[in-house]
C-alpha cells in the first residue's frame, strides 16, 4: 500500500468482485455478439428487400413492354381507350369553345351549309315529283 | 502494460478472457485506492465494500468511454466518489451542513497546519490510526479532507462537488486539520 488512505482488498472480498466482474463481462460479450448478428440480419435483409424491389420493377416492366407490342393484348387496348377518349374529349372541347359561342350569337351564317340546305329541299321537291311530270313535254 | 492498455483491454468485447486478465490487473492495482477512498467517504467498511464493488462494475461497463490519457487515478476517484455520494443521497443521510460559525480570517491555512505538515504527520503516523482517525471525523469534514488529500480537488472544486459554500469548505478543512492533527501530535508524544 502506497499511501495511509488505501485499503487492502480482503480475498473474500476480491473473490466477490471478481466473479460479478466476470459475469458483466460474459454478459456484455454475448449482448455484442447479439447486436453484431442482429445489424448483420438486418444488413442483408434490406439489401435482399431492395433486390426483390428491383426485380417485381423488371418484370413489370418487360410485361408492360410486351403488351405494347402486341395489339390484341388489354394493355394495347387500354391504350387506345384512352386514345380514344382523349380525342373525344379534345373535340367536344374545340366544339364548346367561345369563339364557336360567340359567332353562333352573333348570327354569322355559314352560306355554303345554306346552300346544301336548299339544295336538300330541292331534292325533297324532286321526290314529289309524279312519272306524269316527267313526260317529255313538261321536262 | 499501462492503465490505458489495460483499459483499452478491458473495453474489448470480443475477447472475454483477456477482458479478465485486463480486469484483475486493474483491480490489483487500484483496488486499495477504491476501497479506501469509499470508506474514508463512508466511514463504514461493510458498505465502502459494497460501493467499491458497485464502482468496478461502472469500470467495466464505461470502459469504452474511457479517454486514454493516462488519467485512470483521478477517474476511478470520480467515479468513486459519485458512487459514494449517490448511496448517502439515496439514503438521505448526505448533509454537509453543519454549525459552520467561525471566524473567517481563521480559514487561512497558517504555516503549522498546511498540507505539507499535516500530511507528513499522516505519512509518518501509523496508517491504520490515521484512518481510524479521519474515520471518526464528521461526516463534512471527513469527506472535505478525503477530497483534498486523496482526490487532490481544490477548495473551489470541493464546494462543487459537495454542493456548499466555498467558505464551508474551508471552515470544514480547517476544522478537520485541527482535529487531525491534535490527535496524531498527542499520539506522537506518547
Amino acid at each position: 500500500m502506497s499511501s495511509w488512505y488505501e485499503e487492502r482488498p480482503s480475498q473474500e472480498f476480491r473473490k466477490r468482485v471478481e466473479h460479478r466482474a466476470f459475469q458483466m463481462i460474459d454478459n456484455m460479450e454475448n449482448q455484442t455478439t447479439q447486436t453484431e448478428v442482429a445489424a448483420r440480419r438486418a444488413s442483408w435483409s434490406s439489401w435482399f428487400q431492395v433486390a426483390a424491389g428491383l426485380s417485381v420493377a423488371t418484370l413489370i416492366g418487360v410485361l408492360l413492354a410486351r403488351r405494347n407490342d402486341d395489339p390484341s393484348e388489354t394493355g394495347s387496348e387500354f391504350g387506345h381507350l384512352i386514345s380514344d377518349s382523349l380525342a373525344m374529349d379534345l373535340l367536344e372541347e374545340s366544339t364548346q369553345s367561345p369563339a364557336v359561342h360567340q359567332a353562333s350569337n352573333r348570327g354569322v351564317v355559314d352560306l355554303d351549309l345554306l346552300a346544301d340546305l336548299e339544295l336538300l329541299e330541292s331534292f325533297d321537291d324532286l321526290s314529289e315529283i309524279s312519272e306524269d311530270d316527267l313526260t317529255e313535254e313538261k321536262v | 502494460m499501462t492503465d490505458d492498455q489495460l483499459m483499452k483491454t478491458l473495453a474489448d468485447r470480443h475477447s472475454p478472457e483477456k477482458s479478465r486478465k485486463a480486469f484483475q490487473a486493474l483491480f490489483d492495482r487500484h483496488g486499495g485506492l477504491v476501497l479506501g477512498y469509499c470508506t474514508r467517504i463512508l466511514a463504514d467498511k461493510s458498505l465502502a465494500e459494497d460501493v467499491a464493488q458497485e464502482v468496478w462494475m461502472k469500470v467495466i461497463q464505461n470502459s469504452d468511454k474511457y479517454e486514454a490519457r493516462g488519467q485512470l487515478r483521478p477517474w476511478l476517484l470520480t467515479l468513486s466518489r459519485n458512487t459514494c455520494f449517490n448511496v448517502l443521497r439515496s439514503r438521505k443521510s448526505l448533509s454537509f451542513t453543519e454549525d459552520l460559525e467561525i471566524d473567517g480570517n481563521q480559514l487561512e491555512p497558517s504555516p503549522e497546519i498546511s498540507a505539507n505538515p499535516l500530511n507528513d504527520l499522516l505519512v509518518e503516523a501509523d496508517s491504520r490510526a490515521v484512518r481510524d482517525l479521519v474515520d471518526r471525523l464528521p461526516e463534512a469534514q471527513r469527506t472535505a479532507l478525503s477530497l483534498l488529500l486523496i482526490e487532490e480537488l481544490s477548495y473551489a472544486e470541493i464546494a462543487t462537488a459537495m454542493s456548499v459554500s466555498l467558505t464551508a469548505v474551508k471552515t470544514h478543512i480547517f476544522r478537520a486539520r485541527k482535529s487531525l492533527e491534535k490527535d496524531l501530535r498527542s499520539r506522537r508524544s506518547t
